[in-house]
């Protein structure tokens, strides 16, 4: 196995996944956002958006809050610190196979 | 959504193959990554809640002025002048976030973008140089301040017909071109979905000009026009990007979550 390829077989899998890497990318811009911002963004359904985050959550990438807004219920999604070197990580591994 | 798994399945194909070929192709993919990060960017000008916020604050500039020249001298009239001028400071963080709060959340999802080290020093050198400016500026108009002082009518006068020297009118057509760089600052992103655009900023650009040429009076009485010109344009936008958003973009059902 060359150098590239073993670059790629050593990146996050939590973060190779599709649908988590637009999850993560897009909370990597912002501080935080809502679930319905995400809801728009990923053009995910709701089960499989929260599937995604809940992995996320679980390997300690993203932080999730339930408050309200009034008395609307509100999550809010950011990412953790870990998260954010994980996807730095990530992009340097990924631009290193490359 | 779909380049994203192009992407994976392109690595995977190579891993399992031992290609690296394609891990070439799939490199031009990885800057998607940087584009997707880019999206939420375009939150900030999506309702025109900048354009409306900088064209009150304009109109507001412009009609403190004005209630010098309108109204009857009396003890309120500086009252209305000075609370013109307070709304004039706090209209652009107010509209942005009433709008937001009221117009764009409910519908696109409650965003907060970062602030990090590097927004915090743009905006200082920002202020800096805005202060600079200024102080330049008022040392420029120096003379046509003081002569205006000293003038018997001072500077509330309608009725004296008044001359623009050449430094003022420089300051006052600069306007134009300054306002037409902010606009394009504030709506980098929208400016590519609403071609229009394109002509305001001319319009912005090029109307001091118009105005200071053939408005006569003053360097007061002329930045009278142009303030309230730039502030008509700019609201007139941010309302036209704002009817534009509320029929594109629907609120959710109400559980959304």
């Amino acid at each position: 196995m060359n150098e590239q390829l073993r670059a790629i077989s050593e990146l996050d899998r939590v973060i190779h996944e599709p649908g988590r890497l637009m999850i993560v990318a897009l909370l990597a811009a912002v501080k935080e956002c809502d679930f319905l911002f995400l809801l728009r963004e990923t053009e995910m359904n709701k089960g499989n958006l929260s599937s995604h985050l809940a992995r996320l959550e679980e390997a300690g990438y993203v932080e999730i809050e339930k408050t309200y807004r009034g008395k609307v219920p509100l999550t809010l999604l950011r990412l953790t610190r870990a998260g954010r070197a994980a996807f730095d990580e990530y992009r340097k591994g990924l631009m290193a196979a490359f | 959504m779909l380049w994203i798994i192009r992407l994976i399945q392109t690595i995977e194909r190579a891993k399992r193959e031992g290609r690296t070929d394609e891990l070439l192709r799939a490199a031009k993919e990885n800057a998607q990554i940087q584009k997707i990060m880019m999206r939420p960017m375009k939150y900030e000008t999506v309702n025109g809640a900048g354009e409306i916020g900088w064209g009150t604050a304009m109109l507001c500039f412009a009609l403190s002025s004005y209630t010098s020249v309108v109204l009857p001298k009396s003890t309120w009239r500086s009252g209305i002048g000075w609370l013109l001028m307070l709304c004039a400071c706090l209209a652009m963080p107010l509209c942005r976030w009433t709008i937001k709060k009221y117009v764009t959340w409910p519908r696109t999802g409650y965003v907060a973008f970062r602030r990090d080290r590097n927004f915090w020093i743009a905006r200082v050198v920002t202020i800096v140089v805005a202060v600079g400016v200024s102080i330049g500026l008022l040392h420029l108009m120096r003379p046509e301040i003081t002569h205006l002082a000293q003038s018997p009518m001072g500077h509330s006068s309608a009725t004296s017909p008044g001359t623009l020297s050449l430094t003022a009118k420089i300051i006052l057509v600069g306007m134009g071109p300054m306002n037409a760089i902010l606009y394009l600052m504030m709506n980098a992103v929208s400016i590519r979905e609403h071609r229009w655009k394109w002509l305001l900023l001319v319009l912005l650009a090029l109307g001091p000009l118009g105005i200071c040429f053939f408005v006569p009076g003053n360097y007061i009485e002329v930045s009278r026009p142009v303030m309230l010109f730039l502030g008509l344009v700019c609201l007139s936008s941010g309302g036209a990007t704002l009817i534009s958003f509320l029929r594109h973009t629907q609120p959710p059902a109400p559980k959304a979550e």
